[in-house]
């Protein structure tokens, strides 16, 4: 019976990966780009997740389409979602990051800085919506047996689907637009891109825009299957660094990979050791990754 | 007109404490301009002040007549004046391609012909234009730099030490590819510690020390000063590296 239970640990460790990718994409745009380890990231799903939730308040998660739970509401809510969050991981930047940057901060200020502005951000959730769990929709859905004794829920493909197409998006983004383009070359050497007429604050505020849709997509993933709480984000905080930083900091592709490796690693962990020691696996990945590949595995040696 | 007129420019790294006091360049159409002086004159400092990546305290930069000192980094650019730092001067995770693509950030539209009058300009490119840029040799990567400055139409290149470590072969043929640019109508300003062959390479240089102007002339003028020479041509008493 140990192959039937893998395969659910694999297609688990799939999803979860997915989503802990899409966080990680803004972790390490942050390290990359801005040069800090931004704790505050994780809470950017939170208030992704919980905007959404307010526009489904209102606009109701849409009747359930096919086999899905829910219908385009939740989708257009999770566009604007992204959106808002986006705008807000700017306004995070505003108020608290640029005062310090213009200061010439080091960055252990910006990251306790992060610290701060990750607590705020979470009890400000808690403040509104109090800490019991809440849910986009009340509909059930039955598990899909893909294969023997594999069972996922339609909403996890559909998810799976739209994480994987969001990142081919942004690749292609980065590679063929000339933004995209300012950001990498940013990401390498800020000096030498402003010298080539790249506006710094300008890709700043981009890279928090893209960073926060991107968190939003993700919390609101993590609130579909199946539920939103004010510890959604802070829960998954080490995984995506460590997502992050097994990637190599500031690679796109090396954050998803890193993504689904956590993922898997969290997941397949459960077949060998009790539920409890679930949480340490990021880390013994980190010190695996940190001891044979210090710039982790798409990072480029300085 | 000159192209690039810098009058008394005062500039350092941190407010209130310029490296830079009251430093006077021009630079005309076709002429190319070298600065030099000891370590620690300023000279670098001159060109990213010039460039807007250090803070400007006073004086001015005109660019054609146009007042350029206030503007960011990013608009210095795209009002005309391309620059070539000393080192990090190429992006090693991009392509050589994408490299000349984000020199030409502030143009908009199709980069065709541009691309392909850059690698017109430095063959070598052209083959290795879908490498990494940190796949290229010393010589390669300073082409790169110069090309990825030249994306804009600059009307005044600077250059910070252009030939720094590169193999004396490769010296020449950068100032060759210099003089080649300067007839063309760039003006070119550079700052270089091998001071002798800079000077040969140029019209005119400027002597430079603790941030002030201390000799202008024109090349052949500094090159047969015996007082230039022995403090900073490599004369015998403050020479750190033997004359070439």
């Amino acid at each position: 019976m140990i192959q039937p239970v893998i395969g659910q640990a694999l297609a688990d460790g799939i999803l979860t990966g997915a989503i802990i990718a899409l966080g990680a994409i803004g972790v390490t745009f942050t390290l990359g780009i801005m040069r800090f380890a931004n704790f505050a990231h994780s809470e950017l799903l939170t208030w992704g997740g919980y905007i959404a939730l307010v526009i489904v308040a209102f606009a109701g998660p849409g009747t359930p389409t096919g086999p899905l739970s829910f219908g385009w509401q939740l989708l257009a809510a999770a566009l604007v979602a992204a959106v808002l969050t986006g705008l807000a991981a700017w306004g995070v930047d505003v108020l608290v990051f640029r005062r310090l940057r213009r200061r010439g901060a080091q960055p252990l200020t910006m990251v306790f800085a992060a610290f701060g502005a990750a607590l705020v951000m979470r009890h400000l959730v808690v403040l509104v919506w109090g800490h019991e769990s809440r849910f986009y929709t009340r509909e059930l859905q039955m598990a899909v047996e893909l294969v023997p004794s594999v069972r996922v829920l339609p909403d996890q493909i559909f998810i799976l689907g739209l994480a994987l197409t969001v990142m081919v998006a942004l690749q292609a983004f980065l590679t063929r637009s000339r933004t995209g383009m300012a950001m990498r070359a940013m990401a390498e050497s800020p000096a030498l891109a402003q010298v080539c007429g790249i506006e710094v604050e300008a890709v700043v505020r981009l890279t928090w825009i893209i960073s926060g849709a991107l968190a939003a997509f993700a919390g609101v993933f993590i609130g579909l299957t199946p539920q939103l709480h004010p510890e959604i984000g802070f829960n998954l905080l080490l995984s995506l660094f460590a997502a992050a930083i097994l990637g190599g900091t500031g690679s796109l592709t090396g954050a998803v990979v890193g993504g689904f490796l956590v993922g898997l690693a969290e997941n397949l962990s459960l077949l060998v050791i009790s539920p409890g020691y679930k949480g340490a696996m990021p880390f013994l990945l980190l010190l695996v990754i940190l001891i044979v590949r210090p710039q982790g595995i798409f990072g480029e040696r300085s | 007109m000159s192209r690039l007129e810098v009058s008394e420019l005062v500039a350092g790294y941190i407010r209130g404490l310029p490296v830079v006091h009251g430093v006077s360049i021009e630079v005309a159409r076709r002429e190319i301009v070298t600065l030099i002086g000891p370590n620690g004159a300023g000279k670098s400092t001159v060109l990213k002040a010039i460039a807007g990546l250090v803070s400007r305290e006073g004086g001015h930069v005109r660019l054609a007549g146009r007042d350029v000192t206030a503007l960011p980094a990013h608009e210095v650019v795209s009002a005309g004046i391309g620059f070539v730092p000393q080192t990090g001067n190429v992006f090693t995770t991009l392509t050589v391609q994408e490299n000349l693509k984000v020199g030409a950030h502030v143009i908009r539209g199709s980069l065709h012909e541009r691309l392909e009058r850059a690698y017109a300009l430095f063959s070598p490119l052209a083959a290795r234009r879908h490498l990494r840029a940190r796949t290229l040799s010393g010589g390669e990567r300073q082409m790169l730099a110069i090309a990825r400055a030249l994306m804009t139409d600059p009307a005044v290149l600077m250059l910070d030490e252009p030939t720094a470590g590169l193999a004396p072969r490769v010296v020449d043929e950068v100032f060759r590819q210099l003089r080649g640019l300067a007839e063309t109508g760039i003006a070119v300003l550079m700052v270089e510690q091998n001071a002798k062959a800079a000077l040969r390479a140029s019209d005119r240089g400027y002597v430079l020390t603790e941030g002030r102007n201390r000799v202008a002339g024109s090349a052949r003028e500094l090159l047969d000063d015996p007082a230039v020479a022995e403090a900073f041509l490599g004369g015998r008493r403050l020479s750190a590296r033997p004359a070439g």
